[in-house]
């Protein structure tokens, strides 16, 4: 088939879409001071990006005007290239399924298992149990929590329920994960066996969106690298 | 993979001990057992009405006046003949005087009545079952032989009684729809204490973007679940309190609609645990929806 002139930009838009964009972002929370003040970012699909700054920078909320938890004071943020301050209630719960979260303090339900805390975005989709439990299984076993899958996460260390929430974050093949310090609490070794987990989701298409200070995890992989300074987000890391 | 088999089926997603759930069902508890209790006394009160109505109905009695004492057997044979006509299917018979005198000694007390005293001719009208059409007619047709009769078919005593039966069927009822319309606010108000109770597990369940339909889904099967299994205890006690009640007063005769059991009231009392069950559920969605959408608008 001749391909049209439309199928062209079509094809052209695909590869310059982006998954997220922020046009002159201001944000506080209630009558604070601005916490991020004209903040322009684009991530571009299939892109790798690592966010740092200082503790109290804003990292985390940067992350959270990303996945919807946050409203920002003024500017326009996208997301899949829709204006998040038209989405209806159903057009952010849709969204909110394409991105996959990891969060400082992971966010797991104390009374549901790890394996039921792992399948629960799966289980929101209302997808079919007997067909998603392998796929469950395997992802455990991969982020070493194969052997605690009945635990209940007041049981897990620290660098368990990282694990765990990591594991709950990506189990639906989102198209943008999002992840607070998703390597705070683990050893080296699994850091970066966390890392090449990211590394081959992105590799497959998915966005990624990382904040941490850990610089020697940055180092790891090829990625952009941008980070807030002052309410302001600059690129690369700070010249020593 | 042998671990796959270990994996248990489903758990809830709603933690059910982080809500108050059992002031809850014992609440729910009580007010299915009141609701049977009611069920129960409007299906007797239906019933007890009904019996008086078909025994009032089944007979009828008409009074032959009769002053002329040597026309007596030849009017009476008369008007057997008509009513036997009328009624073919009905027994008809003479009730003799010493019968009818005897119907007479509640009121006129245990002396010896003179044999000369005029005592109405009293013939009995037997039906195979209920008769609702008035009998009045009956009474022009023995004048127009020159029978003098009076008939009561007990129509004024069926009046009162259905009325009556009506009354106390209506305030069973009545009593019914309260105790629904409590159970309706009972589940609304623990809906909204859940809600809040279980903010962190909503709150991830929001965040991998769940459906406010699908969050509601929960709250109506948790709540249907706990209706259901307080309507069950409830009305299981209802029913056995009913029972004995139905047992004491066998045979006693009511005035008063009491207690009594029948086989079709087990059905009642399911159609009734089943539909306090509905009632917590439904309540719950409106409640959830409403309060998630709510939730929608603030943020
Ligand atoms: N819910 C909130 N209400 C008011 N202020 C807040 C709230 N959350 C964060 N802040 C403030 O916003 C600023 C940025 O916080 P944020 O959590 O984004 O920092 P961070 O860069 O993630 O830090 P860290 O590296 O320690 O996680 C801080 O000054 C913090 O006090
Ligand atoms: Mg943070």
């Amino acid at each position: 088939m001749k391909s049209s002139p439309s199928q062209n930009r079509l094809a052209q838009s695909a590869a310059s879409f982006d998954v997220v964009r922020f046009e002159r972002v201001g944000v506080r929370y209630n009558r604070g001071p601005e916490i991020l003040s004209d903040v322009n970012m684009r991530l571009r699909r299939g892109s790798f990006t690592f966010l740092t700054g200082a503790s109290g920078a804003g990292k985390s909320t940067l992350l959270k005007l990303c996945y919807l938890t946050l409203k920002h004071s003024r500017g326009l943020i996208n997301l899949f290239e829709q204006d998040v301050s038209v989405m209806s209630r159903a057009e952010q719960q849709s969204t909110k399924r394409k991105i996959g979260v990891v969060l400082q303090d992971f966010h797991l339900i104390d009374h549901l298992s790890v394996f039921e805390n792992v399948a629960l975005p799966l289980r929101v989709m209302e997808e079919v149990r007997s067909e998603y439990t392998q796929d469950v299984v395997e992802l455990l076993q991969w982020v070493g929590l194969g052997h605690r899958m009945e635990a209940m996460p007041q049981t897990l260390s620290g660098g368990e329920k990282q694990r765990a929430a990591i594991a709950r974050a990506v189990i639906a093949k989102p198209d943008l994960l999002i992840a607070d310090e998703p390597t705070g609490n683990v050893d080296p070794v699994i850091g970066r066996r966390l890392l090449r987990l990211f590394s081959e989701m992105n590799r497959m298409g998915t966005t990624i969106l990382i904040a941490t200070h850990d610089i020697s995890l940055i180092r790891e992989i090829q990625a952009d690298i941008v980070r807030i300074e002052n309410g302001q987000l600059y690129e690369g890391l700070k010249e020593p | 993979m042998d671990n796959i088999a270990d994996i248990p089926s489903a758990y809830p997603l709603l933690n059910s001990r982080q809500d108050n759930a059992r002031t809850l069902i014992s609440v729910l508890v009580i007010m299915a057992f009141l609701a049977s209790l009611s069920l129960v006394f409007a299906l007797s009160a239906k019933r007890l009405k009904n019996n008086w109505q078909d025994e009032l109905g089944k007979s009828a009695t008409v009074q032959l006046m009769i002053d002329n004492s040597e026309m007596k057997d030849l009017k009476i044979d008369t008007a057997i003949a008509l009513l036997k006509e009328e009624y073919p299917k009905a027994s008809v018979s003479v009730i003799e005087d010493g019968t009818a005198k005897a119907l007479l000694k509640p009121w006129l007390g245990s002396v010896d009545l003179p044999d000369d005293l005029p005592i109405p001719t009293l013939i009995s009208l037997e039906f195979e079952s209920s008769n609702i059409v008035s009998l009045d007619h009956l009474k022009s047709k023995l004048s127009d032989e020159g029978i003098i009769a009076e008939i009561d078919d007990h129509s004024r005593w069926s009046d009162q009684i259905s009325q009556t039966g009506r009354g106390l069927l209506a305030s069973a009822l009545a009593i019914l729809a309260l105790i629904f319309l409590a159970c309706a606010a009972v589940s609304a108000f623990a809906t909204q204490a859940a809600l809040s109770a279980q903010r962190d597990v909503i709150r991830v369940l929001v965040q991998v973007g769940a459906a406010d339909n699908f969050i509601t889904k929960l709250f109506i099967g948790q709540a249907g679940k706990r209706g259901l299994i307080s309507g069950c205890i409830g009305v299981i006690l209802g029913g056995i309190i009913s029972f004995i009640a139905h047992l004491k007063q066998k045979g006693e005769t009511a005035l008063l609609p009491e207690l009594t059991m029948n086989w079709t009231d087990v059905i009642w009392l399911i159609l009734l645990a089943l539909l306090i069950g509905l009632i917590c559920a439904v309540s719950a969605g409106i409640t959830a929806s409403r309060l998630l959408r709510q939730e929608h608008r603030r943020s």
